[in-house]
């Protein structure tokens, strides 16, 4: 054996080695330079299948306990249609709610009236706004601004897309592992916060998501809004006629 | 509520009666189709539901001595009244594509207003089938429908006719009529009405050629949306035709505003005013042709997420204009008309019902301003403010309501304040003002 060849040798070894290192070493530094706006996306999507019904309830539980409840029966059709259907109170059981790209409508089976909804309404005297309720998809409404790692999760930025309402800035808490939200916080256009949730009890079975709960409050206001996505229910499709603002009375057949 | 010779427990119980009559004439009556529906709806359908409503509402009232209609209490109308309103609805989906839906109602009147003293009557207060398919939906019964965006004037509700605006949504009465809707995608519609005039319970048997149709088409664009009708009658020599738009937006993350307007084109009047005639007053058909009417209104609310005392305020504004409206040189005549007619009451109460509310002046104006969760949660406090452009005489309306047991119920306060001067619409008014105090319970 000449000097030549055991050099060789040892310089194979070595660059195998350097090789083996890097692929190890590969998924983590891919996972820091991961895009937010596909973390962002990603979650999105695990969350409510893209075409099913729903049932939604709503609870505040106001300053010394006084509880209010609504129950809905939802339909979702993709990233920006969705209605509901009120089963609960006794008093606005048949109304109807829809979202439908950048507008919301509502018809009441009280004064029988079909009136559209700026996003930012408050939803039945509760927390939340008519957008919070009726827009199951983040990613319709915002675009992703930046992110960064916190930890065990990704912080995502999001700022509403040209020409749509919705609130100034939206902070995303996404856990890495599941890729599932776990916190969001609205801000204003001062920034100052204006309200946040926190997403519990999600469990998912065959086909997708089962339940999810997500407790919203707001710092000013002395009481808290829980949010029940449950029985949920992938579906084929949902018609079209359901989306139709001129036909949604049927649908609560008031 | 406040028009003597048009209360709604005498106006409307004597269609009732008339309705009853007709029903009972028909063979089946409302109980049999009541039986009808739930015994056969169960054994088809999926679900039945049921709700229920009760209302009651006591009110006190100031008379007016100097109203032209009501000169030094003619009417004998009293001062208190109670009223008491129950509602049943029973609401059954009939296989996949069909429901059905009932509301029965009851009135009474222990303490009324009118000089005939306890009244009370169970009706249908609406009834209807429907049939949803892909392509169409029809719905075929008695039902109300809201026609337009407006809040307070109605110039293209050429449906619901004799609606006040004053007395609460619920009690609004729907005509029979068939609604036939063929949606387009997500965003239009086609659709095809024909009913029975409320004001047309006498012709019933006449002639099918006295039902109006009308022919709708809607549309939605993002945020703007409307649509066009128009109503055929025989007798009119060309349709009436309208025009709705809306538009809704947000800026920034507080603040909230909707636009609307409604416009309505009629060739000739059907309503008639006071006028000279041959040296006299007379009652006589408005005259000329071609009538506009119109309201454009705004909506704006502002939410208050930074607020421990105050969730929301919600402001409105609404102009109204019509051609057909009298002016007031005919409010004159027509008080003027009245008091000759003093001497001969079955006479005055007939004539007393010329006058139509908010249709008394070229052009009004309705603002409002209420307070949700005002102090604390649930707690809404509402200004309404009508105003006759024309003379300045005015309604004011302040109220104040509590919801409790899931927002169910419901209490709260009215106040009616007439205010103008003695020959205004508002200032003649047979009532100076009016204070009801009302409970309200859905189960």
């Amino acid at each position: 054996m000449n000097r030549k060849d055991g050099y060789g040798h040892r310089g194979w070894a070595q660059r195998l080695a350097t090789i083996a290192w890097l692929l190890l070493l590969l998924p983590s530094t891919t996972v820091v330079a991961l895009d937010g706006a596909d973390v962002f996306k990603k979650s999105d999507e695990k969350l409510i299948p893209d075409i099913c019904s729903y049932s939604l309830e709503i609870n505040t539980i106001g300053k010394a306990g006084k509880e209010k409840s609504s129950i809905f029966t939802g339909y979702k059709r993709g990233r920006d249609k969705n209605v509901l259907v009120s089963r609960v109170p006794k008093k606005l059981a048949g109304s109807v709610h829809l979202r439908k790209q950048d507008v919301i409508w509502s018809y009441s089976t009280i004064n029988h009236q079909l009136t559209k909804v700026a996003y930012q309404s408050i939803f039945m005297g509760t927390l939340l706004n008519y957008g919070d309720v009726m827009a199951t998809e983040l990613s319709f409404d915002y675009d992703f601004k930046e992110a960064k790692e916190e930890g065990k999760n990704y912080i995502i930025d999001l700022t509403p897309k040209p020409g749509r309402d919705g609130y100034a800035r939206i902070e995303v808490t996404i856990n890495k592992d599941t890729l599932l939200p776990e916190k969001r916080s609205y801000y204003s256009q001062t920034d100052e916060l204006l309200k946040e949730c926190t997403f519990m009890d999600i469990k998912f079975g065959d086909g997708g998501l089962k339940r999810m709960v997500i407790e919203f409050s707001e710092p000013k206001k002395e009481r808290k809004t829980l949010v029940t996505f449950q029985e949920v229910k992938r579906l084929s499709d949902v018609p079209e006629k359901y989306f139709n603002e001129n036909q949604i009375r049927y649908l609560g057949g008031e | 509520m406040l028009r003597i010779g048009t209360h709604p427990s005498n106006e409307v119980g004597g269609e009732c009666r008339l309705r009853t009559n007709l029903i009972r004439a028909s063979g089946l009556n409302w109980m049999g189709w009541l039986l009808f529906l739930l015994g056969v709806a169960p054994a088809e359908s999926q679900a039945v539901e049921f709700r229920a409503e009760v209302y009651n509402e006591p009110a006190v009232q100031a008379l007016n001595a100097g109203s032209s209609i009501n000169p030094n209490n003619l009417q004998s109308v009293n001062q208190f009244q109670y009223f008491l309103r129950g509602d049943l609805d029973v609401k059954s989906a009939l296989g996949e594509h069909a429901n059905a839906f009932i509301k029965l109602e009851g009135q009474f009147y222990p303490a009324s207003f009118l000089p005939s003293g306890a009244d009370g009557k169970v009706f249908i207060k609406a009834m209807h089938l429907d049939f949803s398919a892909s392509f169409f939906s029809l719905r075929v019964g008695k039902q109300y429908v809201q026609w337009g965006s407006s809040v307070f004037f109605f110039p293209i509700d050429v449906i619901n006719t004799q609606r006040d605006p004053l007395r609460p949504i619920e009690e609004a009465e729907g005509s029979p009529m068939i609604s036939l809707s063929f949606p387009i995608k997500d965003n239009a519609s086609i659709d095809l009405l024909t009913y029975v005039r409320s004001d047309a319970l006498q012709t019933l048997n006449k002639s099918i050629r006295d039902l109006p149709v009308l022919l709708k088409a809607a549309f939605s664009a993002n945020q703007i949306s409307g649509f066009v009708f128009a109503q055929y009658r025989d007798g009119y020599n060309y349709p009436r035709v309208g025009l709705n738009l809306d538009v809704t937006f947000s800026i920034g993350e507080s603040l909230s505003l909707g636009l609307y307007g409604d416009l309505l084109y009629k060739y000739e009047s059907d309503r008639q005013k006071v006028a000279p005639k041959d040296g006299a007053l007379s009652v006589v058909p408005i005259p000329g042709n071609h009538f506009v009417s119109f309201v454009v209104g705004a909506k704006a609310i502002f939410n208050f997420s930074q607020s421990t005392w105050l969730d929301s305020m919600q402001w409105m504004v609404e102009y109204s204009q019509n051609s057909e409206n009298w002016v007031h040189n005919d409010l004159l005549n027509y008080y003027l008309y009245l008091h000759f007619l003093e001497s001969d009451l079955a006479t005055h109460f007939k004539a007393v019902a010329l006058k139509q509310e908010y249709r008394n002046a070229p052009r009004y104006l309705f603002l409002s301003l209420a307070l949700q969760s005002l102090l604390t949660e649930d707690f809404e406090f509402r200004l309404s403010h009508v105003l006759n452009l024309e003379d300045f005489s005015s309604v004011l309306i302040p109220a104040l309501s509590y919801s409790f047991e899931n927002q169910n119920a419901t209490v709260g306060l009215r106040v009616y304040a007439f205010l103008g001067d003695p020959d205004s619409e508002y200032g003649n008014s047979p009532i100076r003002g009016q204070v009801q105090t009302f409970f309200q319970y859905y189960f």
